[in-house]
């Protein structure tokens, strides 16, 4: 965790974990975000078409599992890759942002993720940064 | 930081062999545990299962309102969210217990169908590799593939109640296939009300493909018959040519299950339910989000044995195209299709009672002995036939149930071999291509759709399924019918 924002690949016997941290709680969310779009391959920097994410759950972990939930289910029934993301606040309950969806090519490579667990959820601060640590069902 | 109760393996585990086979967590390991956790396991696969956090996730399991017996873990026992893979739990419905949607996993009602053929290896052998890359071409599959069914309007809403008659009022499949899918096809209690548009919209299109992951469509021989009654009820025979599909629920599945994980989380508090684990978040059934989840899983199982109908078709289509005669004329028959990720009501006797009990099977395969009522009369005499699939390149294996499997693991034996490995390492260890080359050599022939992840679910990955099997043939819960080892395979 030597950069001050960025996220790491955790490893578990049949899935796998994601690690994001930031210097906000907003860039942990994000970088988290990176994490899964790296897993499943579309993750395609460039500019897309808007689409405006919030969701709303009982306390940072829940947020953090609907708002990746999202852009699973968004990137799935779309078929598409994602071109930007932003999250613009997470607080009070509420996480606000969007992502840019482009066209899929019709090679990805990535691993299929079926869903977002609460299985070891942390969402908290640690020293200066925070951390979004969540697994995902391969 | 500040891991979860099951973050770490702070208490040595004491685990008393209670039964071949059988080894005890007690009680007051985990602080909450209502009954003692049991695993099913040799010497050698408790270990493994000791290595990561799978045994904790078990003794976490036995937390759950109104479990009874134990908390139950087959011999592939390995760590999962929640519930470890290979994790049985049953609840009393009747009395405050509880249904947890983490215990039947995501992708719910995935399973196995094994079909049969009249071929041998010999008459297959010259022809595998347009045969492989027939069903190659003819068996959707991948990240987000489409499906070979196109649905519409309320088609939908007619997969998830009637499960494998939707296709066979379509004319696909046989009339002779439903009897041989568990539950004739169709679950009960399916309410596609249940299921939302959102998991409609993401499994849709799906129906009819494999999807990813360990998923995958082989074409395997009969390689040591164990049983020959056994082999005889169910058509078997040496060297012959039979056809395993290996598929689930798709995106509709994941999407409900994740849906309902979301609404139990967020009623746990005013339920006042305490568990170690988020992801075991469950309800009592009778509380509305619990039955809606029933109603919704059930409706989930019903797409998930109608995807794997559907996927039948398209090996029924390419063994015609690839040897000339209609699927009829070569035998191919479905011998048994079975879920391994699904919670049902069934009947037990509990302490001189008869109960309705809700068996969390979470990658556990049903396995009634001879004589069960739901059986169709020619495997009554032998008890039901249970498929576990095995690692890509590996044998896999047809078992029945057992007689002593209803009192010892509530009618349940293991699902497959069991990860043994991370992906990454999996990865790290041998590229794909490496592995495509390395199990040609071995004579089977690979169709996949991305060689560079194919090692990710290399055979080294997981635990040998012969002493998995082995295991539970020990330990009474299933018996081993018949060896089979692949020689094609259609991976996602």
């Amino acid at each position: 965790m030597g950069d001050t924002a960025g996220f790491e690949i955790l490893e578990h016997t049949a899935d796998v974990g994601v690690r994001g941290w930031g210097p906000t709680l907003e860039e942990a969310f994000r970088q988290a975000s990176l994490g899964l779009l790296d897993i499943v391959g579309v993750w395609h920097p460039g500019s897309g078409e808007r689409e405006v994410i919030e969701v709303e759950g009982r306390d940072l972990g829940a947020l953090l599992v609907d708002w990746l939930s999202e852009i699973l289910y968004l990137q799935d029934t779309r078929d598409v890759v994602v071109a930007n993301l932003e999250v613009s606040s997470v607080q009070e309950g509420r996480a606000k942002g969007w992502v840019e969806l482009a066209s899929r090519p019709v090679d990805i490579e990535g691993t299929a993720v079926k869903a977002i667990t609460y299985h070891q959820l942390v969402v908290e601060p640690r020293g200066e940064s925070w951390i979004a640590q969540v697994f995902l069902d391969i | 930081m500040t891991e979860k109760a099951d973050g770490g393996k702070a208490k040595t585990m004491q685990l008393e062999e209670v039964a071949p086979f059988q080894w005890e967590i007690p009680r007051g390991y985990v602080d909450g545990m209502r009954v003692p956790a049991r695993i099913f396991a040799s010497k050698r696969l408790l270990d493994k299962a000791l290595e990561d956090k799978a045994a904790q996730q078990i003794a976490n399991v036995a937390t759950l309102p109104g479990i009874v017996g134990a908390a139950l873990a087959m011999p592939d026992i390995h760590w999962g969210y929640g519930f470890p893979i290979g994790g049985v739990a049953a609840t009393d419905a009747d009395a405050g217990g509880a249904v947890s949607p983490g215990g039947v996993g995501f992708d719910i009602g995935c399973g196995v169908r094994l079909v049969r053929t009249d071929l041998t290896f010999d008459e297959v052998k010259p022809r595998i590799g347009e045969l492989v890359s027939t069903l190659g071409k003819r068996v959707p599959r991948g990240v987000g593939g489409k499906g070979r069914m196109r649905l519409s309007g309320s088609d939908v809403d007619r997969v998830l109640a009637e499960g494998v008659k939707f296709p066979l009022s379509k004319g696909i499949g046989w009339e002779e296939d439903l009897e041989n899918v568990e539950d004739v096809g169709t679950i009960s209690g399916a309410d596609p009300d249940r299921v939302s548009g959102r998991a409609k919209e993401r499994g849709g299109p799906q129906l009819g493909s494999l999807g990813a992951g360990n998923h995958f469509l082989e074409v395997q021989i009969v390689d040591g018959i164990r049983d020959q009654a056994a082999a005889e009820a169910m058509g078997l025979f040496e060297r012959q040519v039979v056809v395993m599909i290996h598929s689930g629920s798709r995106g509709l599945g994941h999407q409900t299950c994740q849906e309902y994980v979301r609404q139990i989380d967020r009623v746990m508090p005013e339920l006042g339910i305490q568990v170690p684990d988020r992801q075991l978040g469950c309800a009592p059934i009778g509380h509305k989000v619990a039955d809606d989840y029933l109603g919704a899983m059930s409706a989930a199982g019903n797409y998930a044995k109608a995807n794997r109908h559907l996927l039948t078709d398209a090996a029924r289509e390419s063994f015609m195209h690839t040897f000339g005669r209609s699927a009829k004329e070569l035998g191919m028959n479905v011998i048994y299709d079975v879920s391994h990720n699904l919670a049902k009501i069934e009947e037990y006797e509990v302490d001189g009672t008869s109960k309705r009990l809700c068996v969390h099977r979470k990658g556990a395969t049903r396995a009634f002995g001879p004589g069960h009522p739901e059986l169709p009369d020619r495997y009554k005499p032998i008890g039901q036939p249970v498929i576990i699939p095995g690692s890509m390149g590996t044998e896999s294996y047809v078992l029945v149930g057992t007689e002593g499997s209803r009192e010892r693991s509530f009618s349940s034996t293991c699902h497959g071999a069991g990860r043994a490995m991370s992906r990454t390492a999996a990865k790290k260890q041998m590229s794909g291509t490496d592995l495509k080359k390395d199990l040609e050599s071995q004579g089977i022939t690979l169709a996949a759709s991305q060689w560079k992840l194919l090692s990710e679910e290399a055979p080294y990955a997981y635990k040998d399924v012969s002493e998995v099997v082995a295991t539970c043939e020990g330990a009474g819960i299933s018996k081993i019918v018949s060896r089979l080892r692949p020689i094609g395979v259609v991976k996602g």
